[in-house]
């Protein structure tokens, strides 16, 4: 080889691998790269119809006025948990019992039954405030990382959770988490849930043009603290819902399934139903919605089923699945106390 | 969850992930040098063509791979595909790296016609490879690839140093740095066995530890992916490294049959003095193919039949499709010594 084109050579193998330091920051999308894609993305709703334009003090008075229908509203007032704290108060141990627990500020029953061959799983949760019902994560928001809800739980001081919509392995959705907005998108084939600052629900039918409607009319009134991509809806307004033939994730097979619904304000149950077993095959999602609409659901939402399907309460699973079982999951759904201990 | 960490220098902002190839790729050519310095004459050619050809093509190659498998991810999830071209963003797969090599050194050791010559230099390149891995595995310890599953009970203090806590306070298991002990621990093996048998190993037709080299980190690397929670390289729940992992034994397995078949003649077969079934290698690869699936859907909790012994089993397993190529190259030196 020619002096010449060596000294060329190792010049240019210097340069490309001095450029490696500056220009390779991971093996993976950096998190700051992926959230500027998604706020680069040009979506299907303005972003100027998302401003919120409530009089002073509507959303307060909502939430007094859901707070005092509740039997749990006590003679101390109960101060709201920030959106952006990291997780829940911590329950006071003692008043927890084998399937109940309830303090001035939550109140949480526990019951198994069966309907339709399988078991179900539920939790009857009612909150003196909407900042109760929270998600959280296995990683930070974007994030891959997975971990049992069983061991995802405690760390966020639920007193019960579900899992959550696996969103990490979709790729549509308005997907929002405690308040932060992760994906924008609207879809023609999967339901959306959001929950408002005043933790009502809000399901929106598949169809895109639907959904940005829905989601604009949403915002001028709402604050959307909360958005999943799984369903299908299962109740809507009281209504069980028709399920559709080609909807994803086997709807017409017995299958483990988990829902969290609306019964009214500030009430709420967490549903799942065991499958896979012999004495217990799972419920197709007609059965399912009709079980949901038994147990008093308002709106009632599909979540991740199958090996997903987890019910946390206390110090671990209600539903009977062993540690080796359970299939970690990316975020959960939990309702916590908000004493101030 | 750990952030991406950067480094600050002269107010220029380093990524150590791209330190470590960089320093990764010095050490690589610099061990093929002392690997090479007394046997070949014109190892700086080779080193310097091979450092040509395989930089930027390790760049292309492992963006392109990285592109392919999150093809979902650019097309429909963020609907902007031409933030494939991005790469200073970040998302490169290590399998691009071994294909780029492949190539490379083909090309760069072409200009050599003496075969032993050749064997020498790339057996001398993949053996050092595990080098550069292990250093790359290194520089992934400052992002945020490389965690692996959560560890849901304590372990002994002695495998800390494989053990990393998040802000919630999980322990996961440091997957990269097992993947760079691991590869390091090969590279030393496989750099004194090259040492002490230079002369048989560099004499055979094809570049055994090469071949040898590679397979023996898939093999390991089929468990070592299984243990990975960052989401990287991910399809759904298939972790697209490991298939990848898990195809390098077999095309090994499949060169070495055929090696063996070109030599073994029918004096062998005669005299008895080598029985070889080609097809009992690849029957066995498969089974422990099967065996990891069934292992996988047992830790995604579908099937209950190890109960908590899962990854034992798949490191069995990755012994076993280790120790098939080791196997068929222990019988090729028993041909040739009767040949």
């Amino acid at each position: 080889m020619k002096l010449r084109v060596k000294i060329f050579s190792l010049v240019l193998i210097a340069t490309m691998l001095t450029c490696c330091m500056f220009f390779i920051p991971s093996a993976e999308i950096t998190p700051q790269a992926k959230q500027n894609y998604l706020n680069n993305m040009s979506f299907s709703f303005e972003e100027d119809d998302l401003e919120i334009d409530l009089p002073i003090g509507f959303d307060v008075f909502i939430k007094k006025a859901y707070a005092a229908e509740s039997g749990l509203f006590g003679i101390n007032p109960v101060i709201p948990i920030p959106i952006e704290d990291m997780s829940g108060r911590p329950a006071s141990e003692e008043l927890f019992t084998d399937n109940s627990y309830e303090d001035n500020s939550i109140k949480v029953k526990m019951e198994e039954g069966r309907y339709e061959g399988s078991d179900y799983y539920a939790a009857f949760i009612e909150i003196v405030d909407a900042s109760q019902l929270r998600t959280g994560l296995a990683g930070n928001l974007g994030s891959s990382r997975t971990i049992k809800t069983s061991l995802l739980a405690p760390k966020f001081n639920a007193v019960v959770a579900i899992n959550g919509d696996y969103y990490s392995q979709t790729i549509g959705g308005l997907i929002v988490r405690q308040g932060e907005v992760y994906r924008k998108k609207v879809s023609s084939n999967i339901d959306l849930l959001l929950i408002d600052s005043v933790g009502d629900f809000h399901i929106l039918t598949r169809g895109k043009e639907e959904q940005t409607d829905a989601i604009q009319r949403l915002y001028e009134t709402k604050e959307i603290v909360n958005g999943f991509f799984f369903g299908p809806a299962l109740v809507i307004d009281g209504q069980i819902q028709t399920i559709p033939e080609n909807y994803q994730f086997d709807p017409f097979k017995e299958n483990p399934r988990a829902a969290i619904a609306q019964i009214g304000p500030l009430k709420y149950v967490l549903v799942v139903v065991t499958g896979r077993l012999d004495n217990s095959p799972g419920l197709t999602l007609p059965d399912f919605s009709k079980l949901m609409k038994s147990l008093g659901s308002y709106q009632a939402y599909n979540l991740d089923g199958g090996n997903s399907a987890a019910l946390f309460f206390h110090d671990g699973l209600f539903n009977p699945k062993s540690l080796e079982n359970e299939r970690d999951v990316s975020d959960i759904i939990y309702f916590c106390s908000a004493e101030m201990n | 969850m750990k952030a991406d960490t950067i480094w600050n220098f002269l107010n220029l902002n380093i990524y150590p992930y791209g330190f470590f190839i960089s320093i990764g790729f010095i050490i690589f050519f610099i061990a093929i040098y002392l690997l090479n310095k007394k046997t070949i004459t014109n190892i700086n050619s080779y080193l310097i063509l091979l450092a040509v050809y395989l930089i930027p093509s390790t760049l292309i190659l492992s963006r392109l791979v990285y592109c392919l498998c999150n093809y979902n991810y650019f097309f429909i999830e963020i609907e902007q595909p031409l933030m494939m071209f991005h790469f200073w963003d970040g998302g490169f797969a290590i399998s691009g790296l071994f294909l780029a090599l492949i190539l490379s050194s083909y090309l760069a050791s072409k200009k050599n016609k003496n075969y032993s010559a050749k064997n020498a230099i790339i057996n001398s390149t993949f053996i050092s490879l595990l080098l550069l891995v292990s250093l790359i595995r290194i520089g992934e310890g400052f992002t945020y690839v490389g965690i692996g599953k959560t560890l849901e009970t304590d372990i002994s203090p002695i495998f800390s140093f494989f053990v990393t806590t998040d802000e919630l306070g999980f322990s996961s298991i440091a997957v990269n740095r097992i993947e760079s002990v691991v590869s390091l621990v090969l590279f030393c093996i496989m750099v004194i066995y090259y040492l002490k048998n230079i002369d048989t190993v560099n004499s055979i037709k094809l570049p055994i530890l090469a071949y040898i080299s590679l397979s023996s980190y898939g093999a390991l690397q089929l468990t070592l992916e299984s243990l990975r929670n960052d989401g990287h390289m991910m399809t759904g729940f298939i972790h697209i490294q490991q298939l990848i992992s898990a195809l390098i034994p077999l095309i090994v397995i499949i060169a070495l049959n055929k090696t063996i078949n070109n030599t073994i003649t029918y004096k062998h077969l005669k005299n008895n003095i080598i029985k070889h079934s080609p097809i009992t290698p690849i029957l066995i690869y498969i089974l422990c193919i099967v065996f990891i699936v069934v292992l996988e859907f047992d830790i995604d909790g579908r099937i209950s039949l190890f109960n908590g012994i899962e990854y034992l089993l798949m490191s069995a397993v990755s012994i076993i499709l280790l120790l098939i190529p080791l196997n068929l190259y222990k019988k090729y030196l028993k041909i040739r010594s009767f040949n």
